[in-house]
């Protein structure tokens, strides 16, 4: 079944390049570089200090990616808030897990706990812009921007909103990243975090997201079935856009026919939970520059999952 | 639009029990579980909880998994109830399912308890991303025999299970999948029974709540999924439908991180929400299964949405939070599938120990059992952390 799309009506992004720069600007992070942090801006035109003082590293660099993209796409509150953290407030948790494992199970500070769920996210948001409309946090790993993704669609497709706050983030700590370190998954590239925000609408104009699944099941499948209902072939499809690391051997792809140009982030944003939002940015800007129609598709792979995100953009010159 | 998305299974392992008939058979008893915790090992013997009267090596034997393979007692829980409601379904191997996990907690148990080691050597590495929901969701779709072909997992705190069984009607009603498994899964873990205690809002007897003298919660644990399908595929398989989910709303309170506003907005617009997508009334409303945590907060805020929403015609209102405890992430499963087993046995479970109105509120729950009586339509709610406030409408199958 061929469905409406939703258009992305501004993104912005802060990570380990220059806080909200746009592709011209990326630049590939350092090989030798085990964790890279995030470029964090000046906070202060988002958040008044005395606020931003009691917020974590994660929630400010939220709030702050959602008040930008908002005010590019000409929002002051969004219809729907949704959020996407593979491990949320992660730096909070440590905190209060330590104490706890550390004094024993007493005389414990509140607040840290209190900042520990990853809907904190979502919720400082809300209550940062006052919105009261819809607001979910997903937290599917390496998958928790893609269901957030879906998520928002499904609202717009179904008109319950006309427009939605995606917002994904994910942060780093030295504690995490020696436990992520033992795991392949995670060497070969800088280890790093972000925050990526979407405004997202169902009213036409902007680059379109077409199509957004994930699937357990056979890949090719799950393309073949997004080809057919969105009436594409490959020849259709200017790039595919992968979760692969610099160097990594394409093989988990192979499903895309040769002569398909295909494309990298990862060497822009480095290795997070939630760097395919990052993938989904880089995407947008890669079509807004070619002065002409495109398509790309954005495929990630984790643990045997696969999640698909069709691009598009109607060039009106 | 009643009766848009057929409940076609239930699972549900909680303080009350394991399995649907052990559930009904202690609501309709009286039998109240919340006691010291048992297999939790926690210097705060003093604070009763709903604990799941199984211990991990019980859970695995339940599970006939390998107890060389480590799992989360989320999973462990997990495994239980979402096989039930698969069983329950009669689905089978080869039917295309997405499961929609709600947790918060995920593998917390097992990182508390090995978390220095891991910084000590290599030898409890292969655990270390069991601390992950999706990990410990994963861990659930694996051992179903349906093909779990698409897995998500919502945290929303306390309204993570309603959120979960929302996007699964939202799968379905958009035509993605025939057949969604939703609800959630919350283990008791020394993480987060101290993170609540230090939020100084747990009971140390058992809570009561709406209750004037309500002292607090109880941490409860345990896991609940329901399968939703469209109507249509449900009749063409020949699938029996227990209820239906006819409403569902989701709102924000956008007040404070962990308290809900005095009025009730967010709660009041999140029961309006999910009445105007099942297309009734207020007054068409029978029953509404509370959130009602037995804070002086919550029920106060909660109890003034519903005196806005229903005025002086106020349906039968009560807490199944003082059978199970606050499960947490899992609630909203384990009350969808309360509710389910209300409408189709007709009663209304009491809300226990419920002595004193409260001065603030201008209704009582219902103190004692209901028997008897015909339920059309539940409304269920779950407010969480960050003012994340949702509520689902069960409606009566036969409708």
């Amino acid at each position: 079944m061929k469905r409406s799309p939703v258009y992305i009506k501004a993104s912005s992004h802060i990570c380990a390049q220059e806080p909200f720069s746009t592709l011209e600007s990326f630049s590939p992070l350092p090989q030798d570089g085990a964790m890279v942090l995030c470029k964090d801006p000046d906070f202060r035109p988002f958040i008044p200090p005395m606020v931003s003082r009691r917020m974590n590293s994660i929630v400010k660099r939220s709030i702050a990616v959602s008040r930008h993209v908002l005010d590019k796409a000409g929002i002051q509150s969004p219809d729907a808030i949704i959020s996407g953290t593979g491990i949320g407030c992660v730096g909070d948790t440590e905190v209060f897990l330590k104490q706890m494992l550390d004094n024993g199970e007493n005389m414990l500070n509140p607040s840290r706990f209190i900042c520990s769920t990853p809907n904190t996210i979502g919720s400082q948001i809300a209550i940062y812009l006052g919105s009261r409309g819809f607001n979910s946090t997903h937290v599917n790993d390496m998958f928790a921007f893609e269901g957030a993704l879906l998520e928002s669609v499904m609202l717009l497709q179904k008109g319950s909103v006309e427009n939605v706050l995606l917002c994904a983030a994910d942060q780093m700590t030295d504690g995490l990243y020696g436990l992520l370190d033992r795991d392949a998954f995670w060497k070969g590239i800088p280890v790093s975090e972000g925050a990526v925000g979407f405004v997202l609408s169902n009213s036409p104009g902007g680059v379109a997201v077409d199509d957004v699944m994930l699937t357990r099941s056979n890949p090719s499948w799950e393309v073949d079935r997004i080809l057919r209902e969105n009436s594409l072939e490959w020849k259709d499809i200017d790039a595919v856009v992968t979760s692969l690391l610099p160097g990594e051997s394409s093989e988990r792809f192979a499903f895309v026919p040769e002569g398909v140009q295909m494309l990298t982030y990862k060497q822009y944003c480095g290795q997070y939970f939630t760097a395919s939002a990052f993938g989904l940015l880089y995407c947008g800007e890669v079509l807004q520059r070619r002065g002409k129609s495109g398509r790309i598709l954005l495929a990630s792979c984790n643990r045997g999952t696969y999640s698909f995100i069709l691009t598009s953009s109607v060039c009106t010159n | 639009m009643c009766g848009r998305i057929a409940i076609t299974g239930a699972g549900i392992v909680s303080a009350l029990g394991t399995g649907l008939d052990e559930t009904c058979r202690s609501l309709m008893e009286n039998i109240c579980p919340i006691a010291p915790p048992k297999h939790l090992k926690t210097i705060h013997s003093n604070l009763p909880c709903g604990e799941v009267d199984l211990s991990d090596a019980q859970l695995y034997d339940l599970c006939h998994e390998d107890r060389g393979r480590v799992l989360s007692r989320s999973s462990l829980l997990g495994i239980v109830a979402a096989r039930q409601a698969q069983e329950d379904a009669s689905l089978v191997p080869g039917d295309r399912v997405a499961f929609i996990n709600g947790t918060t907690v995920g593998g917390m148990d097992i990182t508390e308890r090995y978390y220095k080691q891991y910084f000590q050597g290599s030898d409890y590495d292969a655990l270390i991303p069991l601390h992950l929901d999706g990990v410990s969701t994963d861990a659930i779709a694996d051992s179903l025999e349906c093909d779990v072909v698409f897995t998500d997992v919502i945290s929303t705190a306390c309204s993570a299970a309603a959120n979960a069984i929302a996007m699964g009607a939202e799968l379905i009603e958009s035509g993605r999948f025939d057949i969604v498994i939703a609800g959630g899964t919350e283990c008791l873990s020394k993480y987060h029974l101290n993170g609540f205690n230090s939020l100084m809002i747990l009971s140390q007897e058992p809570c009561r709540p709406f209750d004037a003298g309500r002292k607090g919660l109880n941490l409860g644990e345990g896991a609940a999924y329901i399968v939703l399908e469209s109507k249509a595929h449900a009749k063409e398989r020949g699938a029996r439908i227990r209820a239906f989910l006819s409403g569902w709303g989701n709102t924000c309170d956008a007040y404070h991180q962990t308290a809900s506003s005095p009025d009730g907005a967010g709660a009041l617009e999140a029961m309006l929400k999910a009445i105007q997508v099942a297309r009734l009334q207020p007054s068409d409303i029978d029953y509404v299964n509370a959130h009602g945590t037995g804070t002086e907060n919550n029920d106060l805020s909660e109890g003034k949405a519903l005196m806005s929403l229903f005025g002086d015609r106020m349906p039968y209102v009560g807490s199944t939070k003082c059978f199970t405890g606050h499960a947490t992430s899992a609630a909203a499963g384990l009350e969808a599938v309360i509710s389910i087993l209300c409408l189709e046995h007709g009663f209304v479970p009491a809300n226990l120990r419920f002595r004193t109105k409260d001065p603030g509120l201008d209704f009582s729950p219902v103190a004692e059992k209901k028997e008897n009586i015909k339920l059309n339509h539940v409304l269920s709610n779950s407010f969480g952390f960050g003012g994340n406030d949702s509520s689902l409408i069960f409606s009566r199958a036969e409708l």
